[in-house]
């Protein structure tokens, strides 16, 4: 990012303003690495335009609601990308199941990821992920990636829905307790 | 279609909801159940919220994709498009209610008096006049001011929601596109504030203009731009 967080959240809250030239310069400075987003959970790429779309006009209508302080920007951009494009793929998989067409294409077991990333923050969260078992390290980021529900993470994984997602709350709490220690 | 407590001894624990949110894997139903409480419940919100910074570490993961340069065109066509159809300007209109969101009950009473006084004191002196109201405010803040401006560029506000933290003040701009914002002046945390748009931006639409507090060290943005938060902004109004 060139833009460090300041500079986005400054940009943020000037499109809270209706500042369309903040707003334009906020799309300059995050669409890539929203669409990225976007992308990976739709693993469409006609879809993910579609999503990017809405998902711009999602910020430009909530940018009143980020809450500036402490918040991190990009991380707030990112999570309204990122639950837009889960509301997307569960409409789109509602009523039919194609889990095995989206595993081909995204194996979450896959290490690449691992390597293109370097930030610090993540090294932290990387750490304590690392702690769980590898199932259970890997189900919580193919959810966060690749936005599997429960029900998909269960077919996956060959266990009952409970199971998993006792596992998955289980490890989610071993999460925050790593995190906070 | 999952029964969660059997597996919690009964307990639902609030911020597990929270994470499960966060991390996408709830089923549909539900999925949407909780969507609509981080819309209202605001202790929810923050979990939420949390949960969002702590599972950020992630992000780097997704990388970055540089989308079709027509987006953007497409993004400014939806939201900004004259009006290839009504219904657009309506929906463009609605939206910018998101900032009379979360407004205080008490501030809408005082829009209410004070439009009163405004039309009575007219109709004593029976001169034409041009007062604007905006109301400002922001849903994850309670903070809220009405300001009244007068048509000489007068401004009056009153803080009508929460007061500033011990040691921070609360700093009024006016915010004009493609400029920085302008600072006019502290909001006193008690009573009514008096300042005057510089002529420049007097001058302008109404509705060109939006008002904004910020959250300041005491005395005041060092740096005579914003360093701390909007708390809350809105646009002048007629009543």
């Amino acid at each position: 990012m060139i833009d460090d967080a300041a500079d986005i959240a400054d940009m943020i809250a000037r499109t809270a303003l209706r500042d369309r030239a903040a707003f334009r310069r906020l799309y300059d400075a995050s669409s890539s690495k929203l669409f990225a987003v976007a992308l990976r959970i739709l693993k469409d790429r006609t879809e993910a335009e579609d999503a990017l779309q809405d998902i711009y006009v999602k910020i430009w209508n909530r940018a009143d609601r980020f809450a500036g302080g402490g918040t991190s920007p990009m991380g707030w951009l990112v999570a309204i990308a990122r639950n837009h494009s889960i509301d997307r793929l569960r409409a789109r998989r509602s009523g039919h199941s194609d889990i095995d067409k989206h595993a081909d294409i995204a194996d979450p077991g896959r290490s690449p990821e691992s390597e293109a990333i370097a930030a610090s923050e993540r090294s932290r969260l990387d750490g304590c992920i690392e702690q769980l078992d590898d199932a259970k390290a890997n189900s919580v980021r193919a959810a966060y990636l690749d936005g599997y529900s429960y029900q998909e993470l269960a077919d996956r994984h060959s266990v009952p829905l409970n199971t998993m997602r006792t596992w998955l709350r289980r490890s989610l709490i071993k999460l925050r307790e790593c995190l906070e220690a | 279609m999952t029964d969660v407590n059997e597996h919690d001894g009964g307990e639902r624990d609030d911020d597990v909801v929270a994470a499960e949110y966060v991390l996408g894997v709830l089923p549909d139903g539900e999925r949407g159940e909780v969507a609509r409480r981080v819309e209202e419940d605001r202790a929810f919100a923050m979990r939420v919220g949390a949960w969002e910074e702590r599972l950020a570490g992630m992000n780097d993961a997704f990388g970055e994709e540089r989308p079709p340069s027509d987006i953007l065109g497409k993004i400014e066509d939806r939201l900004f498009a004259p009006d290839p159809t009504q219904k657009k300007a309506n929906a463009g209109l609605w939206t910018s209610l998101i900032f009379w969101r979360g407004l205080a009950v008490a501030s809408f009473a005082m829009v209410a008096i004070l439009a009163g006084t405004l039309v009575m004191r007219d109709s004593r002196t029976g001169l034409p006049r041009e007062e604007l109201v905006a109301s400002l405010s922001a849903a994850e803040s309670d903070a809220t001011f009405l300001a009244v401006k007068a048509a000489d560029g007068k401004i009056r506000i009153t803080r009508t929601g929460a007061e500033p933290p011990s040691g921070r003040s609360h700093e009024l701009w006016v915010i004009v596109a493609d400029r920085d914002p302008i600072s006019l002046g502290l909001v006193s945390p008690e009573g009514t504030t008096n300042t005057i748009l510089p002529a420049d931006i007097a001058g302008l639409p109404d509705d060109a203009l939006t008002l904004a507090v910020s959250l300041e060290p005491a005395g005041g943005s060092p740096e005579g731009k914003p360093t701390g938060p909007v708390i809350a902004a809105g646009h002048l109004k007629k009543i």
